[in-house]
């Protein structure tokens, strides 16, 4: 059953095209990641898909779980690319941070009561950051800050989740664990994701697709394809050391 | 000199003071946090543009205020949504704006003096219309702040995930630049045009040093500014200087005292 449904996709900026007639699909349940070269339009199409923006030609259709055309945005969670105001020394906690994604669900003008605050907190066990609920977000490293960004992601119990470069600030290691979370979402719980990324090595050894987005255009990558990518890129690797 | 309390115009200032002081914060804290701290300055200015055609015109100047300083907010949100990348060019804009309009329209105002008393305030010759004026602001921008508390701070901390929540980020937006609007234009009539902008920033920058959270960071921000506007309405009462330089001043030093606290807190915790 399908989830995401890219049909014949435009979009461009002035005179450039990150995204040309693209056709593209994922299914119920999937875990896929999209790779690129920085600016191919990577979280161009992200934020397409998450009705962020709308395609200039074209149309994204998101479905639900029973296959209907997926009306209710609290369904989807999107993490952007270094997400929130967490540049600066945001005075918030990871509880308050994880808490304002209920806020579709409570409607105006009323607050959070016990039963969110147990969801907020279920979210951040999840991604193993529950010591951490009254600490300010903006004390924390990186890493941990991606991780509340999942937790806020989670908070909805979301049948989508699509995440812009999720392990970006992270080390080999962090990044490690934080595929294992996702991957337990995907199995477990049966979330389906979308993820942007650069690290090919990890995305092959967790996710079940590897689409390419290079000249406006979106290719799936078989295994052979990707084994190939990685020993070319293992290989400029060690050029450039040896440069 | 006999005590604070036994005149009626400084209790009247106590009062008025307080009411600012709990007002200004809500909305410097949305503001600071969403790094349009300039506004303050520019709807100032504009506000000033709005007495001076307010005292030429014969309308009340505080009502002539807030509509000049309503459309200058509008104006910059509108700019601020056109060019996203350049949120501060459409702030010094309106500003430069404001501040010309001030400039030509205070060369026809007839009573100068009557004028000059909205770039430094008047908190202690504060009108019944004024007082009546000023705490129905309070519980409207107050009472709209609590409703929208969870909306503003989803907002300020990430409004494309706030719009994908199904938050009306445009009407939120439209709402909050018309509080703010409201408050600089009062509270440029009693702690001043110029100095309005500093009570809007001061407390929030000092309760950042200490606060843990988004909630205490919001009542410790109120917190000082109700330290700052007492302390220095009774400095001006016992040494007189003019109240909003004194609250400024005390702002100002409060926060160059609690600075490096905090970076010595930082400093402890990453050793």
């Amino acid at each position: 059953m399908k989830k995401i449904e890219v049909k014949r996709v435009s979009y461009c900026y002035q005179n450039m095209c990150v995204i040309e007639e693209t056709d593209f699909s994922v299914n119920q349940g999937d875990f896929t990641a999209i790779i690129g070269v920085n600016g191919s339009g990577k979280s161009t199409l992200m934020r397409l898909l998450a009705g962020l923006m709308q395609p200039q030609t074209g149309s994204v259709t998101l479905f639900d779980n029973d296959g209907q055309v997926l009306k209710n945005t609290a369904k989807i969670a999107y993490v952007a690319q270094n997400a929130g105001n967490l540049h600066s020394s945001f005075p918030a906690t990871s509880m308050e941070i994880v808490l304002a994604e209920c806020i579709g669900e409570i409607g105006w003008f009323k607050r959070p009561g016990r039963q969110h605050r147990e969801m907020a907190m279920n979210a951040l066990k999840q991604v193993g950051m529950e010591k951490y609920a009254n600490t300010q977000i903006s004390e924390m490293s990186g890493g941990q800050q991606q991780r509340i960004m999942l937790a806020k992601a989670l908070m909805n119990l979301p049948e989508l989740l699509l995440l812009d470069e999720p392990t970006s600030a992270l080390d080999n290691a962090f990044s490690r664990k934080f595929y294992e979370i996702l991957k337990d979402l995907n199995v477990n719980q049966g979330i389906t994701i979308v993820l942007i990324t650069h690290d090919l090595a990890m995305a092959r050894d967790y996710v079940d697709r590897i689409f390419c987005l290079e000249e406006a255009t979106l290719i799936e990558l078989d295994k052979d394809q990707v084994e190939e990518e990685l020993r070319h890129r293992h290989v400029h690797h060690h050029l450039q050391g040896d440069n | 000199m006999g005590n604070i309390f036994q005149y009626e115009f400084m209790r009247r200032a106590l009062l008025v003071g307080m009411l600012v002081a709990v007002m200004v914060p809500c909305i410097g804290l949305v503001i600071v946090l969403k790094r349009m701290s300039m506004i303050g300055d520019a709807l100032s200015h504009t506000s000033l543009a709005g007495v001076a055609a307010g005292l030429i015109s014969g309308i009340n100047p505080i009502a002539s205020a807030i509509v000049f300083c309503t459309a200058s907010a509008l104006s910059i949100d509108y700019l601020r949504r056109k060019l996203p990348d350049y949120a501060e060019i459409a702030i010094a804009v309106m500003m430069s704006l404001g501040i010309g309009l001030a400039g030509i329209f205070s060369g026809f105002v007839k009573n100068a003096a009557n004028f000059n008393t909205f770039l430094f305030g008047s908190i202690v010759a504060v009108t019944d219309f004024e007082l009546i004026l000023i705490t129905v602001v309070t519980i409207i921008v107050v009472g709209l702040f609590i409703l929208l508390y969870k909306e503003l701070f989803y907002i300020t901390f990430d409004e494309s995930a706030a719009k994908l929540s199904g938050v009306n980020v445009n009407l939120v937006n439209v709402v909050f630049m018309i509080m703010t609007a409201v408050t600089v234009s009062v509270a440029a009539r009693t702690v001043g045009a110029l100095i309005v902008s500093s009570l809007m920033v001061l407390p929030v920058a000092c309760a950042m040093q200490i606060a843990k959270s988004y909630k205490s960071t919001l009542f410790t921000s109120i917190a000082f500014a109700l330290f700052f506007t007492l302390s220095g309405l009774s400095l001006s009462y016992y040494l007189s200087v003019k109240p909003g330089g004194a609250i400024v001043l005390i702002g100002v030093a409060t926060f160059v005292v609690l600075l490096p606290i905090k970076r010595g807190i930082r400093k402890t915790v990453l050793l």
